[in-house]
């Protein structure tokens, strides 16, 4: 019986340069907690191993600072054992990171560079199938082929993507085969690259990401605890909760009079987790001028709550009469806010200038609101 | 409402009175009379009546009070909603309030609630139509001056224009429009600057400075990041090399190559040296065999020399000889032909001589012909000449010149005037006697016929008649002054020509021109025959004469072809002498040259004979020599042999030198290899930990972002301007729009009036004021306060009656009155505007009140009757 956590795609050192000063750092703290918190899951579940399925570092050069905090995190984590390959942020083509990883690694972290077999425990043996290039253009798993003596148990470890899915950043060319496992006689093939956690066999498994870094998978932080009983027996695989952050996605798709009381509290998080979220609200369907003014002061006082909230607002604005004569029941102000509708619902005009007449309207509705 | 008769009772100057104006009619009604009689008053009591309570005391109350004092009274006659009703007011003393049937007299309102509903009727006086409508004495425009009144003014104004065109806030938005676009003023004031740029300090500007620096640092440090992607390329290729060439394998067989090449070249250049050595052998051996060669040959040619010399000398000697007998022969023909050419030389100028002496007596034949004609010519010159000498001397002594005979003309011209005067200043007296008697002078009896008198004379007739003619005071004096000057002119002009008469003087100076008209001609007849002069003609034939007298007797002439063929014969001859000549010479010279030659060649055979030496000598020399030059040929032929030998068997010593150098440039290369890669790896380390302490991969990754999140914001601040923008220019196009539709309904009641005053003119509205502030004239603007006193008054008067056709249209009729409201204009406007307001009367009640009564005469309108009676006894006028 060997338990141990499989994870990957750290990513340490991501700017998040498209958020604002104060989300990054936010996320960038939370990043620098993934070892400490992957560590405490591994003691969760028993593990004493840590396999680390490539992109440990966001970029080829991260900073001396980011590599001595990393080495540092699992050094304070001696009762484990970390392992590591290249995956391809970080990829063999830069020697001096690893140069410098190396140089000053601590005892309790294994770097497989090479394909080299490393016995894990007595009758465990990990295949590393490092990334060589950040396109290697060729399937780097055939290394995992290589014979161990008989009764052993053969665990592999790679980066890449398996099926023509497309891998993070669309760079994977070679694809890994699905039944890699099957192939070279695996037990288990611990894999990374996907930030979601999927499984491709019962064997084979993409960790995800522990921390995630965008709203594409729109999973929470994960690893896996896997225990594998022996050659030839299923592995037992356990999602185990590692994200401190969650990014999540909502859509909101409105019909006119819909808009209500806690209808945006409702759909977002629990106050109590806000903070812990970053939120990317999708706005579609239709409404009125009222309701898409109530909405968006909603969302307004809303937004310090959570890390992140951002609202595409893809509403189509239905100005209803009683919006209007909120505006004006008659007069230039009417006469005015009856032009831009008449512009809003003209299909013959561009579809800009359509969105132009209809962010028109609704200034004039906020503005007609408070005069 | 429509006015009907008005009564004030002890108001003002009708103390202890009562007016009464009454037949007001519908339409124009003018109420003209003089300056104080009261039409203000009528006004004001109007004005009392409708809007001051019957309680009240104040200046509008007081101010009507006459000086005597007592209760004042108004009451006021109109139809109002087909009824016929009367209100009486009375003020001070006797307070009342009645409003009642005029007809029945039955009242229908008493007191306050007569006040409600004259209120009721009438509104504000300020909003009303009383404040409308009505213009006061003085009044030119239509804002009032107090500030609170004039914001009356307005509201009445939109009350009225909102009665027929909508409420002014609905149309225009009102302060809620404003509040609005000022929002958006201020939205967009925050973003962009009045011209639509980015605003200095506003979120797009910031934003797109943003921009433009991250792009320009992203810009750096993609620079960077490719510094490192090459830096960490170069340093794997540098760490490739270096591991090639840390290969001991490598490194020990570059040594081996090295030191083959060395052992292959040096046993290369030792071989070349024997080759070198035999080379020498071979060299030497030619240069013996080539020196005996070279002596064997000089003593071959030594001998063909000596034989050759002998031969040449025996040769020169015999055309020596050949070329003197030549020499002989050319001088002896060089001779015959000089004595040719003298002979023919000396015919030839016999020949010449003849010739000459006949061309001479030929000319001397021609001089003798041209002699005798020249002489001739020479005679007539000098008789010409004399000629000519002659009559100018016969001019010379003739006085009568020109000048002379001009003076003298003059003289007997001034003669003739004088005479002419003197005759004119005389008396003439013609006697003619009828009969026997004989008048008597002092001398005697007159004969008949005419007598001048010059002085006093008395002629008698005997015993019958004594007469005194007197010519009275001497006359003619100053002629006869003058005549004796030109007398005496004429007399001295006589003399200096020297003769007595004019008739001798004119001879005289004919003859003079006659004499001076021949010397011209005869001077023109010497020119002639001798143009060089008489001197010259003279030599010419001096000449000539010389040349006739020379050999007058030669001989003929030679024949010319005689003389001809003597020249060709001599010319022929001289050059037959030439070439005799130029034969002579070559051959002396080349007989000169045949000897000198001659000399030469026995000098040159004496001298190789000697050089010979004895001829069974020589021939031994060259037995011995022959046998030399073989020997040495057979020392050459050994040493060949050996030189090729060793060439055949020599290594290339370039290739093994070129071996060796390649050698030791391997071994040199792989040095200076190691060392360019340590270097290379060295910078290559340095740059990318430079780079990698930057993060800089981290911080492309990092703008990238930013600059995507940036240009979103970027976009959606620009939707944000444009929306704004949008709303703004909707916003604006709809008011102005509204506001044309507002002032519509009374531009259209203006418009027909305006156009009896002005052609081609529009009103714009004061949009707050609600009063025109422009007045536009076949396309000029001109504001309303720089118009004319009278225009002003005409347009706010005009103003007033379409505001009154408004109230009408909005069911609230109320008469126009107008107190001396035309005080500016002059006749001509005022009978435009009077032809307006019978325009607005034909559906409205127009009073004018005027001091202008002529002027108003001929206006038109009806006139209201006035009566004023005294309260106790009801008498008027």
């Amino acid at each position: 019986m060997f338990t141990f956590l499989h994870s990957g795609d750290l990513h340490l050192g991501k700017p998040f340069g498209q958020f604002p000063e104060e989300v990054r750092v936010r996320l960038t703290s939370e990043r620098s907690q993934i070892i400490p918190r992957l560590a405490q899951a591994a003691r969760a579940v028993g593990a004493r191993h840590v396999l680390l399925a490539g992109d440990t570092f966001d970029a080829e050069t991260p900073t001396p600072r980011l590599i001595r905090q990393m080495q540092l995190a699992i050094a304070a984590a001696p009762d484990l054992t970390f392992v590591l390959i290249p995956g391809n942020h970080d990829s063999l083509a830069a020697p001096d990171l690893w140069g410098r990883v190396a140089a000053a690694a601590p005892t309790n972290l294994i770097l497989a560079l090479t394909p080299a077999p490393l016995q894990l425990a007595p009758g465990v043996v990990l295949l590393p199938a490092p990334v060589t290039a950040r396109r290697p253009g060729r399937d780097l798993t055939t290394d995992l082929d290589q014979p161990t003596p008989p009764g052993t148990v053969r665990i592999g470890l790679a980066h890449g993507g398996t099926i023509s899915f497309d891998a993070e950043d669309g760079a994977s060319a070679a694809i890994i085969p699905p039944d890699r496992a099957q192939r070279s006689g695996l037990d288990y093939l611990a894999l990374g690259d996907w930030h979601g956690q999927v499984s491709v066999g019962s064997a084979t498994w993409y960790a995800g990401t522990p921390e995630p870094d965008s709203f594409r998978h729109g999973q929470p932080g994960r690893a896996l605890a896997v225990t594998l009983g022996g050659v030839g027996a299923a592995p037992q695989v356990t999602p185990v909760l590692t994200g401190a952050l969650t990014w999540v996605t909502l859509d909101l798709t409105l019909a006119p009079g819909g808009v209500g009381p806690g209808l945006l509290g409702a759909l977002l998080p629990p106050a109590a987790l806000r903070d812990h979220h970053l939120v990317n609200l999708h706005l579609t369907g239709r409404a009125g001028l009222a309701e898409r003014a109530v909405l968006t002061q909603d969302i307004a006082r809303q937004t310090p709550d959570f890390v992140w909230l951002f609202a595409r607002d893809d509403l189509t604005l239905q100005a209803q009469a009683d919006d209007l004569n909120l505006i004006d029941q008659a007069g230039a102000l009417r006469l005015a806010a009856d032009r831009l509708v008449a512009e809003t619902a003209d299909e013959g005009l561009p579809a800009d200038v359509r969105a132009r007449a209809q962010a028109a309207l609704s200034h004039l509705f906020t503005l007609a609101a408070h005069a | 409402m429509r006015l009907r008769s008005i009564s004030l009772t002890n108001i003002r100057r009708f103390a202890g009175q009562r007016l009464t104006v009454s037949d007001i009619r519908d339409g124009l009604n003018v109420l003209a009379e003089p300056n104080e009689f009261g039409k203000s008053t009528v006004l004001d009591a109007l004005q009392a009546l409708f809007f001051v309570p019957h309680g009240g005391r104040g200046v509008q109350v007081t101010s009507l009070v006459p000086p005597s004092g007592g209760g004042i009274g108004v009451s006021l006659d109109f139809t109002h909603a087909g009824r016929s009703i009367r209100v009486t007011k009375r003020w001070l003393t006797g307070r009342m309030a009645l409003v009642a049937d005029a007809v029945s007299g039955a009242p229908i309102a008493q007191g306050d609630q007569a006040e409600r509903w004259l209120t009721d009727l009438m509104g504000d006086p300020a909003t009303g139509p009383a404040g409308l409508i009505w213009v006061r004495q003085g009044q030119i425009g239509l804002v009032p001056d107090k500030g609170a009144d004039r914001d009356r003014a307005v509201v009445g104004r939109r009350t009225i224009l909102s009665a027929v065109a909508g409420e002014v806030d609905q149309m225009t938005g009102g302060r809620r429009f404003d509040a609005v676009l000022a929002g958006v003023q201020d939205a967009l004031g925050v973003l962009v600057t009045a011209s639509g740029r980015p605003a200095a300090g506003g979120p797009w500007k910031a934003v797109q400075d943003k921009i433009r620096s991250l792009t320009d640092e992203q810009t750096a440090v993609q620079r960077a990041v490719a510094d490192l992607a090459d830096a960490l390329r170069d340093r794997a290729q540098a760490q490739d090399r270096l591991r090639q060439l840390d290969d001991p394998a490598w490194v020990a067989r570059l040594h081996q190559d090295q030191a083959a090449a060395a052992r292959d070249h040096a046993a290369a250049e030792d071989h070349a040296r024997q080759l070198t050595s035999a080379a020498q052998e071979l060299q030497l051996a030619r240069l013996k065999a080539e020196q005996v060669s070279a002596v064997l040959t000089a003593h071959h040619d030594m001998g063909q020399a000596a034989d050759q010399a002998e031969l040449d000398l025996t040769l020169a000697r015999a055309e020596a000889a050949r070329l003197h007998q030549q020499l002989a022969a050319a001088n002896a023909a060089h001779r015959t032909a000089q004595d040719n050419l003298l002979a023919a030389d000396a015919a030839l100028r016999i020949l010449h001589e003849q010739d000459r002496a006949a061309q001479a007596a030929v000319a001397a034949r021609q001089a003798a012909e041209h002699l005798s004609h020249l002489r001739n010519q020479v005679e007539r010159a000098q008789a010409a000449r004399q000629r000519c000498e002659q009559a100018r001397a016969r001019v010379d002594q003739n006085p009568a010149t020109q000048a002379r005979m001009s003076a003298l003309d003059l003289a007997l011209a001034d003669c003739a005037t004088a005479e002419g005067a003197v005759r004119a200043a005389q008396v003439t007296v013609t006697v003619h006697h009828l009969g026997a008697g004989r008048l008597l002078g002092p001398d005697g009896p007159l004969p008949d016929g005419s007598l001048t008198v010059t002085s006093r004379l008395t002629v008698t007739l005997p015993s019958a008649l004594e007469l005194t003619i007197d010519p009275g005071a001497p006359r003619g004096t100053g002629a006869a002054t003058a005549l004796r000057a030109a007398e005496t002119a004429r007399d001295t002009g006589l003399r200096a020509i020297g003769v007595a008469t004019q008739a001798d003087a004119r001879q005289m100076a004919d003859r003079r021109i006659a004499d001076l008209a021949a010397a011209v001609q005869d001077q023109t007849t010497l020119d002639t025959l001798a143009p060089d002069g008489l001197a010259a003609l003279l030599a010419q034939v001096a000449r000539l004469a010389d040349l006739a007298a020379v050999a007058p007797d030669a001989p003929p002439p030679p024949d010319p072809a005689a003389l001809l063929a003597a020249q060709q014969t001599v010319a022929t001859i001289r050059r037959q002498a030439g070439l005799m000549a130029e034969a002579q010479s070559r051959a002396a010279l080349a007989a000169h040259a045949a000897g000198m030659q001659a000399d030469h060649l026995a000098r040159s055979a004496d001298a190789a004979i000697t050089r010979r030496g004895d001829p069974t000598a020589f021939a031994a020399r060259s037995a011995q020599l022959k046998l030399d030059l073989s020997d040495r040929q057979a020392a050459v032929a050994r040493a060949q042999t050996d030189h090729a030998r060793l060439a055949t068997q020599a290594p290339d010593l370039a290739l093994t030198r070129a071996a060796l150098t390649r050698a030791d440039a391997a071994l040199a290369a792989l040095a200076r290899d190691r060392e360019d890669a340590g270097r290379r790896v060295a910078t290559a380390t340095g740059t990318i930990t430079a780079r990698a302490d930057d993060a800089v991969q981290a911080r492309l990754e990092e703008m990238t972002d930013q600059l995507t999140a940036l240009s979103q914001q970027e976009r959606a601040l620009a939707a944000e301007v444009a929306a704004l923008t949008h709303l703004r220019e909707t916003l604006t196009a709809v008011r102005a729009a509204q506001r044309t539709a507002y002032f519509g309904p009374i531009q259209a009641e203006l418009a027909p009036m305006l156009a009896l005053l002005h052609d081609q003119a529009a009103l714009a509205f004061d949009p707050a004021a609600l009063v025109p502030d422009q007045l536009t004239r076949k396309g000029l603007e001109e504001p309303f306060e720089s118009l004319s006193g009278g225009t002003q008054e005409q347009i706010a008067i005009l103003t007033r009656l379409a505001f009154a056709r408004l109230l009408a249209r909005a069911g609230r009729p109320a008469p126009v009155i107008l107190d001396d409201a035309l005080v500016y204009s002059d006749d001509d406007r005022i009978a435009q505007m009077f032809t307006a307001l019978h325009h607005v009367a034909a559906d409205l009640q127009v009073i004018v009140l005027t001091c202008r009564q002529l002027a108003f005469q001929r206006l038109g309108g009806h006139r209201p009757t006035v009566t004023i009676s005294d309260l106790d006894k009801g008498d008027g006028r």
